[in-house]
């Protein structure tokens, strides 16, 4: 049974976020949601700890020359 | 005859093509006979594209008997996940969302397909917009396992891996997010790659999680799957994602074997929490390489707790964006457990995204250093065997029910969040005689010196040439 603040959590931001959810999609979500945010939190936890205060999310990217713009020489 | 044809190696048939012993047709009517008898009760086709394959198949042999040979591919029959675009073709990601769509272009993987002189049988069954391990599909049927009908042939490329492993056509392209070409390769007891992220162009499949999303063969051989992988892998201006760095020629190393090689194993992670015959069957697999001339070495991975956490809020949070539109305009035509997912998805904070995403540069460095003391890692693809059809929950040990999604990611998950290659190859089968595969994880783009370690364990033993007898379910 989910905790009735994940269910009024999922009720409040799908409301704001133009997620149409009836009670028993309500119930579905906050069921799975409870838990993967207890998990979630605690690897946001681990990754807060200052051995990883350097650490850029994977997903950066490498910025590649567009010809023409930027002069080659050095 | 039919049946044994159709159960032929690519690298087989390819040769009996070449000497003209059997033609494309020939080929294409052995898959085609499989497949009347069998997809009714396995569901691993969503559509038989018989008239086009059967063109296809003509054009092969004209092109053959005119000189044009386009590789060890010509001719050949395979299923192509439905998540994978063919122009003209109805391509439904195993969902009503799509309805009746037909891409206009094909997807790059298919383009190069072609190029090979590959024949496409048909669309294969999948878990809905692959978001899912299991293939349970609400809309074209669950998806069964050839092993024991009874049982889920694991997923999201489940009915790739059902029709492989039943003969149903020579080999499959899948696409793995999460695990989903390596997960039904073990379960079904055939072999699938992963590939090293952006190795293999995504243009035109439709994504489930863009910065995990790969594509790759699922084969019966290992040798197979190095041919497909030949025809598949490279640049692709179309997908930014892929990268520069030179192919090889993935059947040149094949046969160099495992002496002197490294093998990296975790077992504090690996090999704690799994199904006895499971654990037994992947160290027996280490025992042969290790009998073959390979080194077996003791790594710690430091980081590895929190993966499964990190998958989940990545692979639910991308989803989500890619669905929003659709999630709100008609989610009832969403399955009702990717309906949920997705809905998950969007309540996830941005943060817990990040953090996850910075996970990930932490996993993969410890990877990438751990790579200097050893050469592959092997490890189970997943903690158990098949399990019932429809089955939510799945016991491990000790009678303990666990989540389905979070149980079956356990192993899968750490290659797909490093961007690393893996291979499945079958190892074993438990004391139900289900088969059982082992992951063997590679530095980046050492797709071939995978192949050579799969090829090595398959001249050695002959898990893979055990077939499921569908006629006795």
């Amino acid at each position: 049974m989910p905790n009735s603040s994940v269910e009024q959590l999922v009720r409040t931001t799908a409301e704001h976020s133009n997620l149409p959810l009836e009670d028993g999609r309500v119930a579905a979500v906050s069921q799975v949601l409870e838990v993967w945010l207890k998990d979630a939190n605690a690897l946001s936890a681990k990754m807060s700890a200052p051995e990883f205060a350097q650490v850029s999310p994977i997903t950066g990217f490498l910025q590649t020359v567009v010809h023409g713009e930027v002069s080659h020489e050095q | 005859m039919s049946s044994e044809l159709a159960r032929l190696s690519i690298a087989t048939a390819a040769k009996l093509v070449r000497s003209g012993e059997v033609s494309p047709t020939e080929l294409l009517n052995a898959s085609l006979q499989e497949i009347a008898r069998n997809n009714s009760t396995l569901r691993a086709f969503i559509s038989v594209t018989e008239e086009t394959a059967r063109k296809a198949a003509t054009a092969a042999e004209l092109l053959l008997s005119a000189g044009y040979d386009l590789g060890p591919l010509h001719g050949i029959p395979l299923g192509i996940k439905d998540n994978v675009g063919i122009q003209g073709q109805r391509t439904t990601a195993g969902s009503k969302v799509l309805g009746n769509w037909h891409p206009d272009k094909d997807a790059t993987v298919i383009a190069k397909l072609k190029q090979a002189g590959s024949v496409f049988v048909g669309k294969t069954n999948m878990h809905e917009f692959a978001w899912g391990g299991t293939s349970a599909n609400p809309h074209y049927g669950h998806v069964r396992n050839p092993w024991d009908t009874s049982k889920f042939p694991a997923g999201s490329s489940g009915g790739s891996g059902a029709a492989v492993a039943a003969g149903l056509c020579f080999g499959a392209l899948g696409t793995d997010t999460g695990g989903s070409i390596r997960l039904p390769s073990a379960i079904n007891g055939v072999v699938g790659l992963r590939p090293t992220y952006g190795r293999v162009s995504n243009s035109g499949i439709i994504p489930l999680a863009w910065s995990m999303d790969t594509a790759g063969p699922m084969t019966r051989t290992v040798e197979d799957c190095a041919l497909m992988f030949n025809a598949i892998a490279g640049p692709d201006p179309t997908d930014p994602a892929t990268s520069p760095v030179p192919v090889d020629d993935y059947l040149s190393r094949l046969s160099s074997g495992v002496r002197g090689l490294r093998i990296g194993v975790v077992p504090r992670y690996f090999f704690s929490h799994l199904q006895a015959d499971v654990k037994r069957a992947v160290e027996q697999a280490l025992q042969t390489f290790e009998g073959l001339g390979a080194q077996l070495v003791e790594v710690d991975i430091k980081h590895i707790e929190g993966n499964i956490s990190a998958q989940l809020t990545i692979e639910s949070a991308e989803p989500s964006a890619y669905h929003q539109k659709s999630l709100r305009e008609r989610p009832g035509d969403y399955g009702d457990d990717v309906r949920t997912l997705l809905e998950v998805g969007e309540l996830l904070l941005a943060t817990h995204y990040l953090q996850a995403q910075r996970y990930r540069s932490v996993l993969r460095a410890e990877f990438i250093e751990a790579f200097k003391e050893v050469d592959v890692f092997v490890c189970p693809t997943l903690p158990f065997t098949a399990t019932a059809l429809g089955a939510t929950t799945v016991v491990i040990e000790n009678g303990v029910e666990e989540d389905m999604l979070s149980a079956i990611m356990q192993f899968t998950g750490v290659p797909s969040l490093t961007g690393l290659p893996s291979l499945n190859v079958p190892c074993g089968f438990d004391s139900s005689g289900l088969p059982v595969g082992m992951q063997i994880i590679g530095a980046p783009f050492s797709e071939s010196k995978l192949f050579s370690v799969g090829h090595a364990f398959q001249s050695a033993t002959d898990f893979h040439t055990k077939s499921p007898n569908l006629g006795s379910n």
